[in-house]
This record gives C-alpha cells, sequence and structure tokens, in this order.
C-alpha cells in the first residue's frame, strides 16, 4: 500500500466509529437514548457534504500516480 | 489498401470537441455491487461514496435504497455494452423467463417497502405478533431467484455476443477502408483506481477478532452481550479507516460501518439474554407444576397463557423473555401479580396502560383475589403485552 495525502473523510469516520466501538465495547452506550439520533445523523449528513465537496475530501491521490499533462 | 488509423490530429480534433452528453451508465470497472452508484457520482460529477451513502440512508425507509437501486441495477444499461439487464434479457429470447425474473424482483422490491412493522397473525385461535419477518424472508427469497434467474439468462448467449461484438481480426473491405474514421465523441470519466487490500485487510481482522472474542468466552466460560462484538467490528473497522487516511484506500468501509451502526445501536438495546433460539413458543399451563422457571427466546414470539392455572396457594414465579420479538401474556381475570416489565426499544402494553419508545421499565402491582404472580418479562426489541381473560386479544 503506498503511502498518499491525507483523507480526512476516511479519518473522521474512522475516529467515529473507533469511538463509538470502544464505547459499545465499555457497555457506555447501553441504555442509551435515541432522541439524539436522527438529529446527529442529519448534522454528520451536513458536515459529510460539506467534506466531500471541499478540495480537503476529493478522493486522496497517490503518490506514485501518474500525473496528468 | 489501408485503413486510415486516427492520426494524432484526429485526437487533438477529438479533444476538441465539445464533450458528449453524459448519459446515465452503471460503471463494470469501479463498483461495489453493480456499478450503480459510481454510475450516478460520474452522472451527477459527485463523489461515488456520498451517493453509496446516500443509498444506504434510504434503507432506512422501509428499504428504499435496496428498492431504487435495485430498479436501477435492472433499468440502467452498462458501460460495456450499453444495455441494461431488461434489455439484455429481452433480447436474448428468453421472455417468459426474463418477466418472471422482473416480476419477482420488482413484487419483493414493493413487498420490501411496505412490510408492516408489526404484522398480527391468528395464532393459536389469538392474535400474536410477528414482527412482519416472514414477508422480508419471502421478499429476500424472490430477490434471490429472481437474480439467480437472470444470471442463468445471462450464461449462454453472452459468450457468442460478446464474439459478435468483438472486432474482426480480417483486413477491412475496400469501402470500409475508405470510409472516414470519425471522431468518437470524449466522454470525460473519472479514472478507477487500483484496487487496494486494505478493505481485505480489515475484514480479515474482524473475523479474526469476533472468532477470538466468541473463544475467549468459550474458555472463560462467561456470557458476552451481542452489543460486544458489534462494538469490536466498529473498532476495528474504525482503525482500518484510520490508517486508510494515508495508506491504501477503503472507502467502502464507511458504508459497511453505517450499515452495521443501525444494529449496534439496537443490540445495545437488548438487556435480554440472547438464548432460546428463533420460533414461536406457546405454553398453555393448566398448574404450576407444568410452568418452567424462564422461557427464553432469541428472536420470535412467546405466547404465554396463565390464565387456566388452578390458585394452590403459592406466588408462581416465572422470567420470560424474547431478545427480538414478542411476548404475549395472559392472567386470569382474578389474578394478583407483582410485575416486572422491561422493553429496550418498542411497546409496552400492560393491562391497558400503553407506553412506547426506548428503555422502558415499568413495575405492576396488580391485586386480586385469584392466583399470584411474580413475573419477571422483558424484551429488547418488541412488544411485552400483558392481559387479562377479559381483555384478551381477539376474544
Amino acid at each position: 500500500m503506498t503511502r498518499h495525502s491525507p483523507d480526512l473523510v476516511s479519518l473522521t469516520f474512522g475516529v467515529l466509529f473507533a469511538v463509538i466501538g470502544i464505547l459499545l465495547l465499555l457497555g457506555q452506550l447501553d441504555g442509551i437514548r435515541l432522541d439524539w439520533l436522527i438529529p446527529t445523523a442529519v448534522v454528520v449528513l451536513g458536515v459529510l457534504l460539506i467534506a466531500l465537496a471541499s478540495p480537503i475530501g476529493r478522493r486522496p491521490k497517490l503518490d506514485d500516480e501518474p500525473t496528468e499533462d | 489498401m489501408v485503413a486510415r488509423r486516427p492520426s494524432t490530429d484526429d485526437r487533438r480534433m477529438t479533444t476538441e470537441q465539445p464533450t458528449a452528453p453524459r448519459a446515465l451508465r452503471r460503471r463494470g470497472d469501479d463498483r461495489v455491487l453493480g456499478g450503480v452508484a459510481s454510475g450516478l457520482a460520474d452522472y451527477f460529477n459527485v463523489d461515488p461514496l456520498l451517493v453509496r451513502i446516500g443509498f444506504v440512508g434510504l434503507m432506512v425507509f422501509n428499504g428504499l435504497g435496496l428498492g431504487l437501486y435495485l430498479l436501477a441495477w435492472l433499468f440502467v444499461p452498462t458501460d460495456t455494452d450499453n444495455q441494461s439487464v431488461v434489455q439484455r434479457a429481452f433480447a436474448r429470447g428468453g421472455f417468459g423467463a426474463a418477466l418472471m425474473a422482473i416480476g419477482l424482483i420488482v413484487i419483493a422490491a414493493l413487498v420490501l417497502f411496505n412490510v408492516p412493522p408489526t404484522t398480527y397473525l391468528i395464532y393459536g385461535g389469538r392474535e400474536v405478533s410477528s414482527g412482519g419477518l416472514e414477508f422480508v424472508l419471502l421478499a429476500l427469497i424472490a430477490i434471490v431467484i429472481g437474480v439467480l434467474l437472470f444470471r442463468r439468462r445471462d450464461a449462454g448467449p453472452a459468450t457468442a455476443s460478446a464474439v459478435a461484438s468483438a472486432p474482426s481480426s480480417a483486413e477491412p473491405s475496400a469501402v470500409e477502408a475508405a470510409r472516414p474514421v470519425a471522431p468518437q465523441p470524449m466522454v470525460v470519466r473519472r479514472p478507477a483506481r487500483p484496487p487496494s487490500p486494505l478493505g481485505w485487510y480489515v475484514f480479515g481482522a474482524m473475523l479474526i477478532g469476533s472468532g477470538l472474542l466468541a473463544l475467549a468466552t468459550v474458555v472463560a466460560g462467561t456470557d458476552v452481550d451481542l452489543v460486544r462484538y458489534f462494538g469490536l467490528g466498529l473498532l476495528i473497522l474504525g482503525i482500518g479507516l484510520v490508517i486508510g487516511t494515508w495508506f491504501g484506500h477503503a472507502r467502502v468501509l464507511i458504508v459497511v460501518g453505517l450499515l452495521i451502526l443501525p444494529f449496534a445501536i439496537a443490540a445495545s438495546l437488548i438487556h435480554v439474554p440472547f438464548e432460546g433460539g428463533f420460533g414461536s413458543l406457546d405454553v398453555r399451563p393448566t398448574s404450576a407444576d407444568d410452568l418452567a422457571a424462564e422461557y427464553r427466546l432469541a428472536g420470535g414470539q412467546i405466547y404465554l397463557d396463565l390464565s387456566r392455572i388452578e390458585d394452590d396457594g403459592e406466588p408462581i414465579e416465572v422470567d420470560a423473555s424474547v431478545a427480538m420479538g414478542d411476548l404475549l401474556v395472559v392472567l386470569p381475570e382474578d389474578a394478583a401479580a407483582n410485575l416486572d416489565a422491561r422493553v429496550g426499544a418498542g411497546t409496552l402494553l400492560v393491562l391497558g396502560d400503553s407506553d412506547e419508545g426506548t428503555n422502558l421499565e415499568q413495575h405492576y402491582v396488580i391485586d386480586g383475589s385469584g392466583p399470584q404472580f411474580v413475573l419477571n418479562l422483558g424484551t429488547g426489541l418488541g412488544i411485552v403485552r400483558v392481559e387479562t381473560r377479559s381483555l384478551e386479544l381477539g376474544s
């Protein structure tokens, strides 16, 4: 696997999933209330839209990829 | 005479021409399933991840995302032969099979859209909830049969078609050679990236992690909640994505994580034992001796009719739970009961008292002159319903 420029979308979701995974493993999300779920999902989707639309959210370019002329 | 090949000038001319109107095509070279999301992303010039997340998000609405994806897979042509699955199936003469396959898939999609959240069936003379699971299973079976029919239709003639469409190695005729080669319109397409093994590494690590956790529970002789497996899976998946920030690429893991997340959250709401298998349990004792101390199901429904039990003066203790499904208890009209009921997510209906939501927990004391019960009832996702003989469903 070749190193490429940082992919912030992968990083964001990676950290999000890892944190949720740890909380689930430790039992910290037992008895969770779901009232916040839909508002949070809407916020995450909004952030995602902005991230994907911005230059930093574009697909990471592999360093060894041939550059276009 | 030799056919005139497109020269460098032609190619320059081609690139200078206005790009052809974009057509919606499923992509064969950059796909996760059927290339629908990738094709839509090309069409709208957006990141395919966004489209994939859109499909996953629409799954929340009774599987709408799956239905739309199936329809697009059926009717959007591929970028290789400009034919949709439907066009190909009809073109190859298998009209009956094609029609049946399309019918099965469309009906299955419609059923998935309209699965009632809870379906009541007549069960043992009474209404009980089935959760609509049978509709989902039927729809999935129909989809699989439909897809298999399509694949069968594709198997034989595809080769002939490919041969027919392959360029001939024979020399071009004089007429063909004299015909000027028209410059092909240029369609700007996002290049497919080379495959990365990161996703496979992560899936492998998730399987190994889950297996080790299960082995650890066997060795230690302890129980581990289902939610811990989901937690471990999400943790490994998250680590994989963090690695993908700099090495390899596996954005598809985001879609996988979003698919797992609802199940993980649902599992976090299940606080009853995940044991007893799946199915229906119908218990109609006539005396306390006929009763077991506890009744468990991982999924399905328990119907516990205690209305025929004779009063022998001793309190009768029953512990019953369904991890995913419904628990219906019928008490004698004159019963006295000390009742604890717990619902992770769903509905709690006790003698006309109704509550719904998440993490419901209630204690009831029912006065009566008849048999005395001490009941501990629970469901993770579903309904706990307690009625007396006089209020019994269907009577």
